[in-house]
């Protein structure tokens, strides 16, 4: 059994997660012209899960986990994060997810999280709902039109 | 030891001053130190003092020319550094006829040391960050077999073959060592080029010294080259822990960090280049003391530094500790136990 570790993101990461490509229709989280030094910017509350064999994904915290056309305020605190594209579809984003939930508590004390998934993203969307979130409601995307929901899960005080 | 070295001549002293525009000679070329790759002698003139680097191994002058490079840079950085000498052609190396010398010859401003002070693991640390946020070309090159390669399993067999057949004092440990530098040759993986830097690849507490006038002063740059910076940065780690402890490895990796320094160590691979390093001096030192052409003073030398290497060698076991050490410290901000397995899949069925 192999641990799941949050590290700092450096900059050899960032370089790595930019380069990620994703099968259709997952290519909507390909990060195509990313700049990594956007992602090694505390500010962007960015960070790396690492297990032993290296970079296994990542997690964010803060206003880069909302999608431009959300109706969004101050009550949660938006997270999301990606999965090695050869990691994906094997149980592991659950655990990523939940490592990074329970870091996201520890570090920031939200009283609420917040995601947004696309809505053809059915498998996301069953590992955040056992993960305890529930839908509030969905809104398409200002830069396509595509369709997203958004989850919350409150937090204990 | 150093005595037994035949001096330079006033022939070479006054050639070497006239080819670097020293100024007048003021005095004889007195030997100073001995490293692995050059003697340095000090040499007085009307301009001051300067080190005289006497080169064991021949240098090409491109390979130095593009270190002079990576240490301007770093001085202008604000990292102390002896200041490079070119010739009055613009060269950075004499060649030995040149030079009326039996080696081809570098020469740097003198840097006076504090004696017997040691540098403390956080200006280590601080240092090797500052190094890592010069602005640097990426993808310098490939990464020489030395830094990148694991010595191989047939080559540890050899190792020890000879050491036996030699009636060498380091064979016992290196019989015991044996299976965990073999199991260590599995971790050393092939750097990734767009990782790859122009690095010094020889920061140490001998190569980071305390300087007479204060702070620290960074020698030793003829090494540098490309590398992963985050591998670097784990040789740094090991070579604290070995030479001082493993407190000053956690010391001065906190030092680092402090200095905003950009690279993370997280995974046994990252020890890559100390592990291939390491591999390749424990060959080259063992072959050099096994020699019998060898010189006494270097037999002598290689011989110890085996036994010191060998004392503590680096292992997966002590990777694994050292990043445990740091990563409880700053690195690691949280861990989620046991939470998946890896099922490896036959291959015929992938």
């Amino acid at each position: 059994m192999l641990d799941v570790l949050i590290v700092p993101m450096t900059s050899a990461y960032a370089v790595e997660i930019v380069g990620w490509r994703y099968p259709p229709p997952y290519d909507i989280y390909d990060m195509t012209d990313g700049d990594p030094g956007f992602l090694t910017n505390p500010e962007n509350g960015y960070f790396a899960l690492t297990d032993e064999t290296g970079l296994i994904g990542f997690r964010l915290f803060g206003a880069d986990g909302q999608v431009p056309g959300g109706d969004y305020d101050d009550s949660a605190l938006d997270t999301g994060g990606g999965l090695r594209p050869d990691l994906t579809g094997k149980g592991i984003g659950r655990e990523a997810i939940r490592t990074g939930l329970e870091f996201g508590q520890q570090r920031f004390h939200p009283r609420a999280f917040r995601v947004t998934i696309a809505t053809f993203n059915v498998r996301a969307q069953r590992v955040i709902a056992a993960l305890g979130f529930h839908q509030i409601g969905t809104f398409p995307a200002t830069a396509d039109g595509r369709s997203f929901g958004i989850w919350i899960r409150p937090e204990a005080a | 030891m150093l005595s037994r070295v035949e001096p330079m001549s006033a022939e070479t002293a006054a050639a070497i001053t006239w080819w670097y525009d020293l100024g007048a000679l003021a005095g004889d070329l007195v030997l100073a130190a001995r490293g692995e790759q050059g003697r340095i002698w000090r040499l007085q003139t009307s301009r001051g003092s300067w080190a005289v680097k006497e080169l064991l191994f021949p240098v090409e002058e491109a390979q130095a020319a593009r270190d002079v490079e990576f240490q301007l840079a770093a001085r202008s950085a604000g990292i102390p550094l002896p200041m490079p000498r070119r010739t009055r052609d613009g060269q950075v190396v004499l060649p030995a006829d040149r030079a009326a010398a039996a080696r081809a010859i570098r020469v740097y401003q003198w840097a006076d040391l504090a004696p017997d002070q040691v540098v403390t693991p956080a200006e280590v640390g601080a240092v090797t960050a500052s190094l890592h946020l010069l602005e640097r070309e990426a993808e310098p090159g490939p990464v020489e077999a030395w830094f990148s390669e694991p010595l191989g399993e047939s080559a540890w067999a050899d190792l020890l073959d000879d050491a036996r057949r030699g009636g060498a004092p380091w064979e016992a440990a290196l019989g015991r060592w044996l299976p965990d530098l073999i199991a260590l040759d599995g971790a050393v993986s092939p750097p990734d080029p767009a990782r790859t830097m122009t690095c010094h690849r020889d920061i140490n507490i001998e190569n980071i010294r305390c300087s007479a006038d204060g702070g620290v002063v960074v020698l030793d740059w003829e090494n540098c080259g490309p590398a992963e910076p985050a591998r670097e940065l784990a040789t740094v780690i090991c070579d604290l822990a070995t030479e001082l402890s493993p407190d000053a490895a956690q010391a001065g990796y906190a030092a680092y960090l402090a200095s905003e320094g950009p690279e993370r160590l997280d995974s046994v691979g990252d020890f890559a280049m100390a592990a291939a390093a390491q591999g390749h001096l424990l060959q080259f030192y063992s072959r050099r003391a096994l020699d019998a052409g060898e010189s006494a003073e270097n037999k002598t030398r290689s011989a110890k530094r085996l036994h010191d290497m060998l004392s503590q060698p680096l292992t997966l076991a002590w990777a694994g500790y050292l990043l445990d050490l740091i990563g409880s410290q700053a690195a690691l901000l949280y861990r989620r136990q046991h939470c998946y397995f890896v099922v490896v899949l036959p291959a015929a069925s992938v």
